[in-house]
């Protein structure tokens, strides 16, 4: 803790005290020099010798650009340096009172460098929430008109109760909290408001809480949303209470509900204490309702990082429901242990260099592009169509993603090894630019020269054996069948990655180009990174205002208790239900095939010394009958409950804590060391 | 009065004052924090106090810590600082926060706002805030890409017709397939009950047990 801070204490009052210059102020500040000393670890281990230069070397380290930030600790709007170190891109900035704060922006500079090339300026809003020019960015917030991106994702927070209690999570009411749970009516309001944002509304809504279906109208508040006009609904949920409930996910599936946002950070029970038993369940649910489902892990440095190549084998066993999974790296809101927070630290490029150790290689660094990348698109749909389209103009730091095909030999293919994605952007760009001022009939003729272009780019050699993407987009595009793209959609599964901020890596110019906005009671719509990077004076404060008081809550609702709201769960009874034992039991390995590698994923299986191993099962027919046998069960007696991740067991006492807590799942003494640290916001992104 | 650090008995007045709903004009009914609380303006601030643009969205970073405080602006440029805040006179029983406190945070903070520079009104929470928000005037127009704005002001309300067109008949098809007479959806509207994995065995007979002897004691 810094020495002596003046600290607003909130309500009018500020703790003054005497502050002493000689000493350092923020323990961030102190740099020991890198010495080829024994015991000093930390400095020479790779991951964390960039939070251990002098401050000799970091001014000696290539700026790449600058921007504005804020100070952590007072929130003072400062000057920060992007900078290179080694082959990671840094930001340093320095507080004139709470010293120098330095942490990881990007950690792979070859591919920041090639991602900043598709980095461009959205339209905005032309109606702003709040007339306001936005020069106290980012506490000028509602949103303002300095807004550089439309909506491109709405959330919605229907409720803040949960019936899990996260270590790491924020936003579930806790005891003796008020209850924030809108009406049906509050919310309506919400959706219609979201749908008149222009130029371009939002057409993807996310309903998200706590936990979503808590709310008891969630199915009507559903169907309010779809008839606003949202066609993509998506429910970020735990799948706990669908789950046990199947006709409930029937019936939010028939209401509108596309997606099931779900929240599943580690294939083992040690990475997810979370939802480990009961995902089999949710994924039945989601089968019989016909919802795809989004897998959505928290990534933590040292907690689960291990299982990153594990959870896409995951995904690609539960394929026929299972669409994507979008891996958050970790975004530390709260007070911590710098040290905690240097361990814990990963970003977006640091997870693709784990997917690809743990892939063996089958999904590369180079598969991954930005979101920003489709831009292109976007505008050669508009330039056509007349039509106000989709802009993703989000910063180019935040999110990537790639798509991966499953032959029927088991194969996995990144789309960008059979289809030249870069050529293909470059001729949309180029029909973009030639279609400049003419009239439409003309735009229609250089769209359709440009479209025509497209088998060229498809390596024929390289794609998988059982589609024709030439033949597939042919069919699209001239004869509008999408019957094949269907089949093609059926076998592929889209890996994403989306890095949300935190006071240490903020950068404003990120800010203001985030298309993932919150809709308030009170009216205003926020961006996630001032939604749930400042609470303070956003989330938790504009929610306190339409909050229930608990009591209140109490008298109107029977027999409602914080603790009726908590889950209960049966562990025994879950391991030994059929779905359990099919979905983790009998899962193939497609990393370990010949034709991915043949390696298997880290953590595929880890049986422990109590356990039985099973004998090893018969590969199952769709895989090539001439690999070897690859499907194990996983052993049927672990720890529950613990810290994820092997590594994490070390770690466990003085970092982030899932001890065997109430309900099997949650926060038990190890919490009290954790404190309120180590935070990643919900809704948009999974806890 | 917090309600967390007050007393826990809500009396018949703070139930009105949380439970005061506004219809708004689309006959929405609506809860309402606040409905009239107080703007204050304090102009012609020295602007060494306010130093520059970073201290002062640090100052209203700290103004808005208060939960009194509704939203604020301090404006380097302008030299002015504007608070919109719950005063102690306001019916509900948010925090409250007076204009004299304001004034002595402020003051703590090291700005010193001229008295006879400060006007103060009423505010309408409900009308410029909540409604301004929810339907926010248009500042500026935009041309879709490759398009000229001649062009657009031709095609804009034959495009907007259309997508009006295109959202009224999706909402009939919606309406239709959640219509009456569909045994699916004939409890949408109804509170739902997600039930949570019950427990069986030990676990299951304890938690019934504890269940009924709470609904015994109230």
């Amino acid at each position: 803790m810094p020495n002596n801070p003046e600290r607003n204490m909130g309500n009018g009052a500020v703790q003054e005290t005497t502050y002493d210059e000689n000493l350092t102020t923020n323990i961030n500040n102190k740099r020991p020099e890198v010495k080829e000393v024994a015991g000093n670890a930390d400095a020479q281990n790779p991951i964390l010798a960039v939070y251990h230069r002098s401050l000799e070397e970091l001014e000696k380290m290539p700026v790449i650009e600058r921007t504005k930030t804020v100070c952590p600790e007072c929130k003072l709007i400062i000057d920060g340096t992007i900078y290179k170190d080694g082959d990671n891109v840094m930001i340093r900035k320095t507080c004139e009172k709470d010293g120098m704060f330095v942490e990881k922006y990007w950690e792979d500079y070859d591919m920041y460098i090639r991602m900043r090339d598709f980095n461009y300026f959205g339209r905005g809003l032309d109606n702003p929430n709040v007339l306001l020019k936005g020069e106290n960015c980012p506490f000028d917030c509602g949103i303002c008109q300095r807004h550089k991106t439309h909506t491109g994702l709405a959330n919605v927070v229907i409720t803040n109760r949960c019936h899990l209690s996260c270590w790491y999570c924020f936003f579930y009411a806790k005891e003796g909290e008020p209850i924030y749970e809108p009406t049906v009516e509050e919310l309506e309001k919400m959706f219609i408001s979201l749908k008149n944002v222009k130029p371009i509304p939002a057409n993807a809504m996310q309903i998200t809480g706590g936990e979503p279906t808590m709310h008891p109208n969630v199915v009507e508040i559903v169907k309010r949303c779809k008839k606003a006009g949202f066609d993509q609904i998506q429910l970020n949920t735990t799948g706990i209470n669908l789950g046990a409930n199947p006709d409930l996910a029937v019936k939010l599936r028939e209401a509108g509900v596309t997606t099931l946002y779900m929240s599943y950070d580690g294939v083992s029970k040690r990475a997810n204490p979370k939802n480990h038993w009961e995902t089999p369940k949710a994924l039945d649910a989601a089968r019989k309702a016909h919802i795809g489902v989004v897998l959505v892990p928290t990534v933590i440095r040292t907690i689960n990082d291990h299982e990153l190549g594990a959870m896409i084998n995951f995904g690609l066993n539960n394929l026929d429901v299972v669409k994507a999974v979008n891996f958050q790296p970790v975004s530390l809101v709260g007070r911590m242990p710098p040290r905690l927070r240097e361990k814990q630290r990963i970003t977006i490029p640091g997870a693709i260099k784990l997917i690809e150790e743990q892939t063996n290689g089958v999904i590369a660094k180079e598969d991954w592009k930005s979101v920003p990348y489709s831009g292109g698109i976007t505008k050669f749909i508009e330039a056509l169509s007349g039509d106000f389209g989709y802009d993703l103009s989000i910063h180019f730091a935040c999110g990537a993603g790639s798509y991966l095909y499953k032959d029927n030999d088991g194969k996995i293919t990144p789309i960008t090894r059979f289809l030249d994605v870069d050529s293909f952007v470059e001729t949309l760009q180029g029909a973009i630019e030639e279609m400049q001022g003419k009239p439409r009939w003309q735009r229609k003729i250089i769209a359709a020269k440009a479209l025509l272009k497209l088998p060229k780019y498809i390596d024929k050699k390289n794609q998988p054996k059982s589609v024709n993407f030439a033949s597939m987009l042919t069919s699209v595009l001239l004869k509008h069948d999408f019957e094949s793209m269907g089949v093609f959609h059926t076998r592929s599964m889209f890996v994403g990655m989306m890095h949300f901020q935190d006071e240490w890596t903020y950068d404003i110019k990120r800010v203001e180009k985030c298309d993932i906005h919150y809709a308030m009671p009170d009216g205003q719509v926020l961006p996630f990174c001032t939604f749930n990077v400042f609470p303070e004076v956003y989330r938790d404060k504009i929610q306190k205002q339409y909050s229930i008081p608990a009591k209140e809550w109490g008298e109107t609702h029977a027999n409602w208790s914080y603790a009726s709201d908590k889950l209960h769960r049966d562990i025994k009874a879950l391991e030994s239900d059929p779905a359990y034992i099919r979905t983790y039991g009998q899962m193939v390995d497609y990393f370990a095939l010949p034709v991915n590698g043949g390696k298997h994923v880290a953590n595929f299986a880890r049986p422990t010394d109590k356990a039985v191993v099973p004998p090893i099962v018969a590969v199952a027919k769709s895989v090539n009958a001439t690999a070897p046998a690859v499907v194990r069960t996983v052993a049927q007696k672990e720890d529950s409950c613990g810290c994820g991740g092997h590594e994490a067991k070390q770690e466990s006492k003085d970092s982030c804590g899932c001890g065997s807590g109430k309900g099997g799942c949650g926060c038990g003494n190890q919490a009290e060391a954790a404190g309120d640290s180590c935070g990643c916001g919900k809704g948009g992104c999974g806890c | 009065m917090d309600h967390r650090t007050e007393s826990n008995t809500i009396t018949q007045q703070d139930k009105d004052a949380v439970s005061s709903y506004v219809v708004d004009k689309n006959g929405v009914k609506v809860r309402m924090p606040y409905q009239m609380i107080k703007l204050v303006e304090f102009d012609d601030i020295d602007p060494k106090e306010l130093i520059d643009i970073p201290h002062s969205a640090r100052l209203q970073y700290r103004l808005l810590l208060m939960d009194a405080v509704i939203r604020c602006k301090v404006e380097f440029v302008k030299r002015k600082i504007i608070v919109i805040y719950n005063h102690p006179e306001a019916k509900n029983y948010k925090d409250k926060i007076s204009q004299q406190q304001l004034i002595e945070f402020l003051a703590k903070e090291g700005v010193h706002v001229k008295l006879d520079k400060m006007t103060e009104r009423d505010f309408d929470y409900f009308k410029e805030h909540y409604t301004y928000a929810f339907e926010p005037e248009v500042i500026r127009e935009s041309v879709p890409y490759g398009y000229t704005k001649e062009e657009w002001q031709k095609m804009k309300v034959q495009t907007e017709a259309k997508k009006k067109e295109e959202h009224d008949k999706k909402v009939k098809e919606l309406e239709e397939r959640w219509g009456e007479g569909k045994s699916a959806h004939k409890d949408d509207d109804k509170p739902h009950d997600a039930p949570q994995e019950k427990p069986g065995g030990f676990v299951g007979m304890i938690k019934d047990a504890f269940g009924k002897l709470r609904s015994i004691n109230n």
